[in-house]
């Protein structure tokens, strides 16, 4: 067996069936142990396969970006009373007072929807994109809001929505992960927000940090030839030893965990090579060539993984400093805006002009809003904000060129069509065909789901 | 893989080699429903009926059952093993050979594998006749005196203390003196401290009495209840001790009960009979209890800061002026940071106002006139700035002579009983709750809760009762899952309603009583279940029993158990030759610059050096939330979050990555060969045999023989990049190393059977 030789298709398929290093009756066995990524049926058909999940940290001010409150810009300065969690029985917001959005707002595309002139290219894919503007959520805390949005939990870890993603709906290619998490720095909830939790292990999001070596221990630091002689040896040890125990099902699976190993050792660095790219593809993201970092680099990647099979990518923009939290001055909002919004318009195009954006749910979110108010009528800043805040959808089966939703006239509560962070995950759950009150499982003795226990809907006005 | 599975869809798909599995994955779906909370008890338990519930009823002493097999049963635990096999018709696999059965003992019992001469030893000892005492009571003896037994038993506690050296949540604090915890835990079990005292010290040690270095040692165990993830971000200091309070009853009662009681903090508990009012009476305690954690981050206003516990001999002379200096710091450190935004203000608005004076029409004389106003002012900041700065770093360098701190708890000055929150919120606020225990678990002879004291002396002394119902049976079960691979009880930390059933209850009762007549040892439990019969079984395979009970549920066979991270980490490093058994003093964290607030991403970075060179035990990695080492996260370590009873056992692509790539692996894959190449002739055959009987504590089959020995006539370009030209010795070294790593990355190697 020369590694030469293997056609590269190979690696591009799901490995249940083509096993490149075991065969006979250890692969018969493969086959047969249950393998939790196996691709599995939805509970109803739909378009979308994958998921691209957007996470701005920090919390991203609506009324600066996609939901335009004239009549905010007009209180300015006004003194107004809320039982704020934010403000309840701190020193100093005794008083608060409206502070106006600091950019202006303009019509977009066929669809006229409005927004800032904080993200001028996504502003121009707004006929692709389903905005929310009537999101709220349980929690004013970074930890406990960003846990919240990728667990459905706002206190104690739970499984993150990629993994109950993998766990409904396997992955298509077994060579790559089926769940990766791209992020230069982590979020406020640490690995919390892509761990499988309580599901089985390999649910578990991968990690991938932008830079030289995105995925830990794929780079093979010995020949090939090398590597081949070792697996061949290993896997006859492993064998012989297996038959002599009557084929324990965890010693298979361990087994079959080499093999995915290996064929990573391919499939990882071809996703994240971007030599193949044209000039025109790694400019349209704002990328120079040979560029690993960025988030542009993070968006190309990204459909470079939904391309091969990968089912749930989820993008980090920033950590947890440094991030969207603008308590000091709005203005920190214009570099992570430029930041982002080039290459996510990229990744829309890109993702329309190949196809992808029909199998292919994107979704951008932050994990609250940003007070309208804040304790001085000249405050450069803006606070957490549980009460309301914009996301959005776009892609594989959603309305496109609409606005779901309202908040107040000042911003303060989502008063039309409120869509919690629950009733968020059962949207974008219902769009992968997936029923949120089906997809369960027990756990200590209870059904867990990622929706939780009050209750969720799903959110029929953004289907297609 | 015990914690949680899919409830079944439907009925498996029979394949056809899978015919015996399919109809093992029936039985078990089978046993689980029979097992299930809906089958036999009711659907929620209360103070009324917990009575009628297993776990809250007296630890029976049940009779020694009766066995046909009479010659099967070593020990009582034997017959109460032998008796459900018989009644499942199960017939156990024969005993373990003696090669195994040693590197069992010694991974279960000192989580270090043996070396090529214990092993040889104890294989002699087995196969001569006529001994004194058996040399398996001989080497389990020896294996309970070692130090190395306390690393080992002791990290199993690490993972329900949840113990960490940093805080977790958005400000992860580095906690310079967590290790000395660690330390107390690993010591209790080396000297065999009485369970009962363990729970006593962990929970009221600064309450017991004593004095000098013992009340120290107590003072540190006290830990236990200040190593809890805290948001010392939190600008609500109600809401923000409720919390730690919750997080402290949640890791009491799962860990010493087995029971999840911090439901109760919102509603009466859903299934188990802990009322809300309970909850309340366990918070007065813990209200009346100070956490002493350490300092919030520095710079910002943090309204959770606590003190540390000085202790040892200088501790009151020097404690005071430490803790002075360090205040003085943390204000010092605010106040540079507040001058440096003060002055930072105004270099804007001098910016703006230059702006200003480039538009058309603008104020010039007057925005002049503002600009150099502003320049001056400016100009005085500096001033402080620079003044401030030196300050601070005049009291960085220049701290009074230390104490040693430990995390501790101590009494609040006054106690303080809790109202019920109602929903749980801080806002909402009902009667008030005297301090009190759960009433679902009533013991004898408990004093009652003085005005003065908080009651935490009675906690502790209800949690050690020899007659609390959950403790020793908790307890037990915990032990034996370390040593069968699965408890009695498969939820370890929920014995409630939700929990499993034990599958052999008398057994677990028998088990329970012995404990507390033997003087809660653990020792001696240990010793008790590793000579049994049960225990010493091998885990072949056999078609009949796997086709009635595919779990192993009824113990016919030994489960074989992955290496805990740990354990593989030692395993590695004692093969390789690169161990220094010795115990590493402190932690990398106690390592930091001792008196400066530390956050998790300034220790980062020095985190992935220390995986390389660190050469002591696993257990003295720094557990630091958020990042733990590789080889630890990726082979399932306890996330140091919750109190965890079992760990998950995953089987991930991105473990064979590791063991095929990782540099860790690589060198230590070349550490190992260059042992069994030393002092080697040049025939191949030798060297080899030592590389087996290092790692696998066996000689290779012929088979294998001739494989690896062929494997050492790759041509050369294999082996290396074929750009680099190697003397014979660096090829050889490199054929060797390839080699090790095979066996290093081996079921073999990885697994305990």
């Amino acid at each position: 067996m020369k590694p030469t030789s293997i056609p590269r298709r190979h690696f591009l398929q799901s490995t249940v069936t083509g096993s490149l290093l075991f065969p006979g009756l250890v692969q018969q066995l493969l086959a047969d142990s249950a393998d939790p990524l196996a691709p599995k049926a939805p509970h109803f058909t739909v378009k979308a396969k994958h998921v691209i999940f957007l996470f701005m940290t920090g919390g991203v001010s609506h009324v600066d970006t996609f939901d335009p409150k004239p009549e905010l810009g007009k209180g300015h300065g006004k003194e107004i009373k809320a039982d704020h969690p934010e403000i309840k029985g701190r020193p100093g917001y005794e008083r608060i007072y409206l502070k106006r959005p600091q950019w202006e707002f303009a019509k977009h595309g066929q669809c006229g929807t409005e927004v800032s002139g904080l993200f001028p290219h996504i502003a121009t894919c707004v006929d692709d994109i389903a905005f929310v503007r009537s999101m709220h959520t349980s929690h004013s805390n970074h930890y406990n809001a960003t846990l919240g949005m990728h667990t459905g939990s706002f206190a104690q870890s739970r499984p993150s929505i990629g993994s109950w993603m993998t766990y409904g709906l396997g992955t298509l290619n077994r060579n790559l992960p089926g769940f990766v998490v791209i992020a230069p720095k982590q979020t406020y909830a640490g690995t919390q927000v892509f761990a499988s939790d309580f599901l089985p292990g390999a649910h578990q999001g991968t990690l991938v940090v932008p830079g030289a070596e995105p995925v830990a221990n794929v780079a093979p630091r010995v020949p090939t030839a090398r590597q081949q002689l070792e697996l061949a040896a290993l896997r006859q040890m492993n064998e012989e030893h297996l038959a002599t125990r009557e084929a324990d099902p965890l010693l298979a699976a361990r087994l079959r965990t080499f093999e995915t190993a290996f064929g990573m050792q391919m499939a990882v660095p071809d996703a994240f090579e971007l030599k193949q790219e044209s000039d025109a593809t790694l400019a349209s993201y704002g990328l120079q060539r040979g560029q690993t970092t960025g988030f542009g680099w993070q968006c190309l990647a990204a459909r470079r993984l939904i391309e091969r099979g990968v089912r749930f990518v989820e993008l980090i923009d920033t950590g947890s400093s440094g991030n969207w939290d603008a308590h000091g001055d709005m203005m920190s909002h214009v570099p992570l805006a430029k930041n982002v919004d080039q290459p996510i318009a990229a990744l829309l195009r890109d993702l329309k002009q190949r196809g992808l954006l029909e199998d292919t749910l994107v979704v951008w979110t932050t994990e609250f809003g940003r007070t309208p108010f804040n304790n001085t009528a000249d405050a450069k800043g803006r606070e957490h904000h549980p009460w309301a805040f914009s996301s959005w959808l776009a892609g594989g089966g959603v309305k496109p060129g609409i606005v779901h939703g309202a908040t107040d006239d000042i911003g303060l509560r989502a008063v039309e069509k409120p869509v919690h962070a629950h009733d968020f995950h059962a949207t974008i759950l219902h769009l992968m065909g997936l029923e949120h009150e089906k997809l369960t499982y027990r756990h200590a003795g209870l059904d867990f789901r990622l929706t939780g226990v009050e209750g969720a809907n799903v959110v029929k006005e953004v289907l297609a | 893989m015990e914690r949680g599975r899919p409830r079944p869809q439907q009925t498996p798909v029979k394949k056809q080699p899978l015919r015996t599995w399919a109809s093992a994955l029936l039985v078990a779906f089978l046993w689980t429903v029979s097992c299930s909370p809906a089958a036999e008890a009711p659907m929620r338990l209360t103070l009324e009926n917990a009575g009628s519930f297993w776990a809250f009823q007296p630890v029976k002493s049940p009779g020694v059952p009766a066995v046909k097999d009479a010659a099967w049963p070593r020990s009582s635990v034997d017959r109460f093993v032998l008796a459900k096999l018989e009644e499942q018709g199960l017939k156990p696999v024969s005993v373990a050979d003696p090669r195994t059965l040693v590197r069992r003992l010694h991974h279960d019992l000192i989580g270090l594998p043996p070396t090529p001469e214990e092993v040889e030893a104890f294989v002699r000892a087995c196969s001569s006749t006529g001994q004194h005492r058996s040399p398996v009571a001989v080497l389990v003896d020896k294996l309970l005196a070692s130090p190395h037994f306390g690393e080992r038993w002791g990290r199993h506690w690490l993972d329900l203390a949840r113990y960490a050296e940093s805080n977790g949540k958005a400000r992860n604090m580095i906690w310079h003196h967590a290790w000395r915890y660690r330390d107390w835990v690993i010591g209790a079990f080396n000297r065999d401290l009485t369970y009962d005292q363990f729970i006593r010290e962990q929970v009221a040690g600064d309450l017991l009495p004593g004095s000098g270095a013992e009340r120290d040692a107590r003072v540190v165990a006290t830990g236990f209840l200040a190593l809890g993830a805290k948001a010392l971000e939190e600008t609500k200091r109600e809401l923000f001790r409720m919390d730690v309070i919750d997080e402290q009853i949640e890791v009491i009662g799962r860990s010493f009960l087995g029971l999840s009681i911090a439901c109760a903090r919102c509603h009466d508990h859903k299934f188990d009979p802990v009322p809300t009012r309970d909850y309340y009476a366990l918070a007065g305690i813990l209200r009346s209890t100070q956490p002493l954690y350490g300092l919030g981050p520095m710079g910002i206003k943090c309204v959770n800061d606590s003190e540390l516990q000085a202790i040892g001999p200088d501790a009151d002379t020097l404690a005071p002026k430490a803790a002075e200096h360090l205040k003085d710091l943390a204000t010092r450190v605010q106040e540079r940071n507040d001058a440096r935004s003060s002055r930072y203000r105004i270099v804007r608005n001098v910016a703006d106002a230059k702006a200003q004076l480039k538009k058309p029409g603008a104020d010039a004389a007057k925005l002049e006139a503002d600009i150099a106003k502003m320049d001056a002012v400016i100009k005085d900041w500096d001033v402080k700035v620079k003044a401030l700065e030196a300050t601070v770093s005049n009291l960085e360098t220049n701290f009074p002579p230390q104490p040693a701190f430990a995390m501790a708890a101590r009494d609040a000055a006054k106690p303080e009983d809790s109202k019920i929150h109602i929903r749980g919120t801080i806002e909402n606020l009902g009667e008030v709750v005297p301090r009190g225990l759960p009433q679902v678990i009533q013991v004898p002879g408990l004093a009652p809760i003085a005005a003065g004291e908080s009651g935490r002396r009675q906690l502790a002394d209800l949690l050690a009762h020899p007659a609390n119902p959950l403790t020793a049976r908790v307890a037990v079960n915990r032990v034996w899952q370390h040593l069968f691979g699965r408890g009695l009880v498969t939820t370890p930390d929920d014995f409630g309603l939700n929990g499993a059933r034990p599958s052999h209850p008398e057994l677990l009762d028998h088990l329970a009583a012995q404990f507390v007549a033997d003087g809660w040892s653990t020792k001696k439990l240990i010793r008790s279940l590793v000579l049994s019969r049960a225990y010493q079984l091998g885990s072949a395979v056999d078609a009949a029993n796997q086709e009635r009970d595919p779990e192993n549920v009824f113990l016919w066979r030994k489960r074989p158990r992955a290496l805990e991270a740990e354990v593989f980490h030692d395993a590695v490093l004692s093969v390789s030759g690169q161990l220094d058994p010795r115990p590493r003093p402190g932690s990398m964290t106690a390592d930091l610059p001792p008196f400066t607030a530390h956050e998790m991403f300034s220790f980062k970075p020095q985190l992935v050096e220390t995986q390389m060179v660190h050469r002591h035990r696993a257990v003295y990695l720094p557990v630091v939330r958020g990042v733990l080492p590789e080889l630890l996260k990726l082979f399932d370590f306890a996330e140091p979050s919750m109190a965890l009873g079992a760990r998950d056992e995953t089987v991930v692509p991105a473990q064979a990555s590791f063991l095929l790539n990782s540099p860790w692996v690589l060198a230590q894959a070349r550490h190992l060969a260059t042992v069994v190449l030393a002092g080697a002739s040049v025939d191949a055959a030798e060297p080899l045999d030592k590389l087996f009987r290092r790692t696998l504590s066996r000689l290779p089959t012929p088979r294998e023989r001739e494989r690896f020995l062929g494997y050492l006539v790759q041509p050369e370009a294999q082996l290396t990049t074929p750009k680099t030209l190697l003397s014979a010795e660096a090829l050889r070294l490199e054929q060797w190393t390839s080699l090790a790593q095979v066996l290093l990355a081996s079921s073999e190697f990885r697994f305990s059977f």
